[in-house]
């Protein structure tokens, strides 16, 4: 999954977009998703956010729906515990307990809330550039040093799946049958045997690799240059006050609409 | 009188633990220009040695205790600040290039340490196109690093590190993953290097290739410098560790009086040679 979480380059309007104004987008969304649970809203959101995906980076939904399927399970297990945990009227009795309407109604309002938030950050990693998020991050004020560790971040993620992989068919070649099984459980415990010499092999590659940055000059005390620029641009402006204005419009329409679901309908 | 790019004397290592001396009283001197190859088998000290060349050892690996003298350019090594001043002037591609893409995308992963280094954007760029020329990497600039083959990944460390501009470079294994036009590529754009002024040493397994583009040899083993000299007389000597097939083949002709002439380090080398033999007018091979 995490592989096409990674950058895709492009040419679209997102892609060109500066970092800084996405991630001020990001920001709003998630301010948004996070203050409320009221479903329409957020399917509103939701909406919102898969459209402009499409529209402003050619990002269709068939893109990210394998990785939003992983999270069913997870809003499907968070409903079932809010239902049993809150208290109201019942919306259903399912071998003697009692599935509260306002718990199914919070649940599913939580995994919307996960579905716009995965959704925004997929949007995000795929349209910019691990050093356009360093660079962004360095001007707003973070060290450079700091700002590029995110951007490593995402050099280091392949990194760890490479050697799971090897991991994983060495094991399978030695005649594990469970790394190479469908079975989830079996499977997990490959990845828990696995996850040991994982980690030292990590922890190997992190020593090397800090040599590596060291001998290009990773912690020379001075003045770096930037061979890429980025300037916030009117388009840039123009997305965060699209965004702002998304934002006015749900949040007015939490406060000013009924709730198409209640609690006690 | 210049000083030489590198001078080594008494140079001893020992790691934590282990039972013998990784370097025992190594005595080097490389001239500047030159190219030196160094081989040996596994074990023999090579990657050791590169690493205190760049003062890796001791300033990052802190579990090899070290003795003797490295000078750079006639300045000790010790006398440098620690490896970020080292760097400007000692440039070291590691065997793994896995763990020296630090970058996810390949014009980002040349930049990366010109722009730690300060260097004018006009500069940064001029370089890119030359190291993009020299190691025919032009049509990877835009891909991403992890998605790379194994040759194509050592290219770019190796074009990374060409892109600092150091006065030296050291090469351990650049060519491990590359297949043969690749590594005369590589070799190639040593040579280039080492004509514009850079002193390389290379530690390479592929003795065809270091045979023909070394401008001397040194053979170790054990932690010891067994033989050094030009290629031929470090290959043709009982030191050699190995021999290219062609000198082989060569030297064995020779033993039974078949090769009268010089021995030959690479095949082109071996074919002027037997032309040479048979268009003797003295020889008798003329009609063989």
């Amino acid at each position: 999954m995490s592989g096409t979480m990674l950058y895709q380059p492009g040419k679209t309007f997102l892609h060109r977009a500066d970092a800084r104004a996405k991630i001020a987008a990001i920001i709003v969304v998630l301010v948004v998703a996070l203050t409320t649970t009221r479903i329409d809203v957020l399917v509103a959101l939701t909406a919102v956010v898969v459209i402009g995906l499409a529209a402003l980076a050619r990002i269709t939904p068939a893109s990210y729906a394998k990785a939003l399927l992983l999270i069913i399970p997870l809003v499907l297990l968070l409903t079932l515990l809010q239902a049993l945990v809150q208290g109201g009227p019942a919306m259903a009795t399912i071998g003697g307990l009692s599935l509260s309407r306002a718990g199914v109604l919070l649940g599913l309002g939580i995994g919307m809330r996960l579905f716009a938030m995965g959704i925004c950050f997929y949007g995000f990693s795929v349209t910019t550039s691990p050093s356009d998020i360093a660079l962004a991050l360095h001007k707003v004020g973070v060290p450079y040093k700091f700002a590029y560790l995110t951007s490593f971040a995402f050099r280091f993620l392949p990194l760890l799946q490479d050697e799971a992989r090897t991991l994983l068919t060495a094991m399978a070649v030695r005649g594990s049958a469970e790394s190479s099984s469908r079975h989830p459980l079996r499977r997990g415990r490959a990845i828990v045997r696995m996850l040991f010499p994982m980690l030292a092999g990590s922890m190997k590659r992190s020593s090397d690799i800090a040599l590596s940055m060291e001998l290009r000059g990773y912690s020379l005390p001075g003045p770096r240059t930037f061979y890429r620029t980025s300037s916030f641009r009117a388009g840039d402006a123009l997305l965060v006050i699209g965004v702002v204005l998304l934002a006015a419009a749900l949040l007015v329409m939490q406060w000013q609409m009924p709730a198409p679901f209640t609690e006690g309908a | 009188m210049t000083a030489p790019a590198l001078a080594v004397s008494g140079l001893t290592v020992r790691y934590e633990g282990a039972e013998r001396r990784a370097l025992d009283e190594v005595d080097l001197v490389v001239a500047p220009g030159e190219i030196l190859g160094i081989l040996g088998p596994t074990g023999a000290g090579k990657s050791t040695l590169l690493q205190c060349l760049s003062g890796v050892i001791p300033h990052h690996e802190d579990s090899a205790a070290m003795r003797g003298g490295i000078e750079v350019f006639g300045r000790p090594l010790e006398d440098f600040t620690g490896l970020s001043e080292i760097t400007e002037t000692v440039g070291l591609v590691m065997q793994d290039p896995e763990v020296q893409l630090v970058n996810t995308v390949v014009r980002e992963e040349l930049v990366w340490g010109m722009e730690n280094r300060g260097i004018p954007v006009p500069e940064i760029e001029r370089r890119l196109r030359r190291a993009t020329d020299l190691f025919d990497i032009g049509g990877l600039l835009d891909r991403f690093t992890h998605a790379l083959s194994g040759g194509e990944k050592q290219r770019v460390v190796v074009a990374s590190i060409f892109c600092l501009s150091p006065r030296i470079m050291l090469l351990d294994e650049p060519t491990s993953e590359l297949d043969p036009a690749g590594t005369e590529g590589v070799m190639d754009a040593i040579r280039v290097l080492a004509d514009e002024g850079v002193t390389v040493v290379v530690v390479e397994h592929k003795i065809e290739e270091l045979a023909v583009y070394a401008d001397r040899l040194v053979a170790m083993r054990a932690g010891r410098v067994e033989a050094a000299g030009t290629p031929r007389e470090v290959l043709t000597g009982p030191a050699a560790p190995d021999r290219p097939q062609v000198l082989d083949i060569a030297l064995r002709l020779r033993q039974r009086g078949h090769w009268d002439t010089e021995l030959p380090l690479s095949v082109p080398a071996a074919v002027a040679g037997w032309q040479s033999m048979t268009h003797d007018p003295h020889s008798d091979r003329n009609h063989a």
